[in-house]
């Protein structure tokens, strides 16, 4: 059954990154699996989908990048926000000897994970990759059994790419599966890499969606109509090989082509 | 049994038509409708110019279906283009409805001209959508003269068959059809989504969709729905019924109460397009319980049980 809107007090907005914001609800969804996601209504600004980056209490990671996000960085504790959640199909319960794979901000949905992982006993490695130390996300905290972190410009962690990491991982010791979630031209690399490595991965995709629930169809990825918010946002390798416009294009609130 | 059926001279190898609005937003959905079943698919509105719609929330749940506010979002018919020919790439031998929209009744001549030449098997005319009146002002399906002058347009700009999607929240549905088809509609399909109704979040004190008001679909709105198939009906035309149904019973109460065809729409919410497939199904065992070889026999049933008596 679809879930209905409820509304939770904000307890605590700290912060997940210079600009980034860990919000953290009085409530929690124990029912809701990694890599699922809740649609965020704030009154007069819109309803937008956002990764859970924790369930127990429910947690949210949001970079400031445009009027609705602000407006969500700026919440105070004690305010009140309205979520439709979980939705979609989130990460497999995880197993084996995981790496997880986050770029930027996009990691929120690993944090969940690489929680579950340490709650499950399961050993995960963590790459959590950006473009500059200032981008990087709770990497003081992060969960699991061990991370590391990469910068496009050396300013911490290794110098370079979180998907060149995963190449070296994969490489070394057998590990996987692989999850990821980050921006589309890095899963591309991440599914590539993982393939070369003969490795089953499962990747977070991101599309313009409307209702959420798969009923208006916005969000589906050509060719096969997969639906990201109701089949998705996460899905296999095996999968995202059939989807022709994963690394190309997206469709804008229009529903027009346009390039990612 | 024999599920197919004809509407205005096209075969449909069921009877279960997606409705518009729902899911049918790009080619390869609507693609994957077919794949899973369904014997006919209608895009999303598409008008002239690309429109982004409402803002969210677009959708909210009430104890029996939907209320919506999407707003007719749609790429234009141009883009719309690579859409239609997506799908019919991907299902050559699919039935595709192309439903169009427009605010000023002139407009519906190119708009129906331009979706002709995609080469769908039908054009439907979405005359009644309930959730854009602060910018079109009343649906055209209001009104018989509106729905007449709109049809009229549309008409003159193709031969194909057309269907006006009409509203049981019109004072006279009856009048309204019987308008479509004067001015040249070959089928009826009814019933849009109803209202608009309203939800209002009491924990944040205001109408939960943007767009503040949104029409109401799902189980409860169904009795309407066959209610107003029966009374078209009358007029002699081909009817799509559409509203709230979910089982292959459902199906078969729409097309005894004089429905050539149906639509389906908010039940996908909770299964997709694999509905399309399960309703098939159970349509089917139906029939064969109940002795039907074909679907053509359960149409008008009950209205010739009752001798057609107006409803």
């Amino acid at each position: 059954m679809t879930p209905r809107q409820v509304t939770l007090r904000v307890t605590a907005v700290e912060a997940a990154s210079k600009n980034a914001r860990l919000l953290r609800l009085d409530g929690a969804m124990a029912h809701a699996r990694p890599g699922q996601f809740a649609m965020i209504w704030l009154p007069g600004r819109g309803e937008k989908p956002f990764s859970l980056a924790g369930a127990d209490p429910l947690e949210f990671v949001v970079e400031p990048v445009g009027d609705f996000s602000r407006a969500l960085c700026a919440l105070a504790p004690g305010e009140r926000l309205t979520v439709r959640a979980p939705l979609g199909h989130g990460f497999s319960t995880p197993t084996g000897q995981p790496v997880l794979v986050g770029g930027g901000c996009g990691a929120a949905p690993l944090r969940y994970l690489a929680a579950e992982c340490e709650r499950l006993g399961i050993s995960c490695h963590s790459i959590l990759g950006a473009a500059t130390a200032d981008r990087l996300i709770l990497t003081d905290r992060w969960p699991g059994a061990s991370t590391e972190v990469t910068t496009d410009d050396g300013s911490a962690g290794t110098r370079g790419t979180c998907v060149d990491r995963l190449r070296q991982v994969l490489a070394g010791e057998p590990r996987g599966p692989v999850y990821a979630c980050g921006p589309e031209r890095m899963l591309q690399a991440v599914a590539a890499a993982a393939d070369e490595a003969g490795v089953e991965c499962e990747l977070s995709l991101e599309r313009y969606m409307k209702c959420g629930v798969g009923v208006c169809g916005h969000c589906a990825m050509d060719p096969t109509g997969l639906l990201v918010c109701a089949d998705g946002p996460v899905v296999s390798g095996a999968t995202c090989r059939c989807l022709d416009e994963f690394g190309g294009y997206k469709r804008d609130g229009a529903g027009r082509r346009v390039p990612l | 049994v024999d599920l197919s059926v004809e509407l205005c001279g096209v075969r449909l190898p069921n009877p279960l038509v997606l409705a518009s609005g729902v899911l049918g937003a790009t080619g390869a959905i609507a693609a994957r409708c077919l794949q899973a079943g369904a014997g006919a698919v209608t895009f999303k509105s598409v008008g002239l110019e690309p429109r982004t719609g409402h803002p969210g929330p677009v959708l909210v749940p009430y104890e029996a279906g939907w209320l919506n506010a999407v707003g007719l979002s749609n790429p234009g018919i141009e883009a719309f283009g690579d859409e239609f020919r997506a799908a019919r790439t991907a299902v050559p031998d699919g039935v595709l409805v192309v439903s169009v929209f427009a605010h000023e009744t002139d407009r519906f001549e190119e708009l129906a001209a331009r979706a002709d030449a995609l080469g769908p098997e039908l054009i439907e005319l979405n005359l009644s959508c309930p959730n854009v009146a602060d910018e079109f002002g009343r649906p055209f399906a209001l009104d018989p003269a509106a729905t007449k002058r709109a049809v009229a347009a549309a008409r003159a700009g193709t031969k194909r068959p057309l269907l006006a999607k009409l509203t049981a929240t019109a004072p006279d549905i009856v009048a309204v059809g019987a308008a479509a088809l004067d001015a040249g509609a070959d089928g009826l399909v009814a019933t849009n989504t109803l209202g608009p109704g309203m939800a209002v979040d009491v924990r944040r004190r205001r109408p939960v969709l943007s767009n503040k008001v949104g029409g109401v679909s799902g189980a409860a709105i169904r009795p309407i729905a066959v209610r107003a198939v029966w009374q078209l009906a009358g007029l002699g035309a081909p009817v799509v019924g559409v509203g709230g149904l979910s089982t292959g019973e459902h199906v078969a109460e729409m097309l005894m109460a004089g429905a050539a065809a149906v639509q389906v729409g908010s039940c996908l919410a909770e299964e997709g397009p694999a509905g399309f497939g399960r309703i098939a199904a159970e349509l089917a065992s139906f029939m064969h319980e109940e002795g039907y070889g074909a679907v053509a026999e359960l149409v008008g049933l009950a209205r010739a049980e009752t001798e057609g008596r107006p409803a």
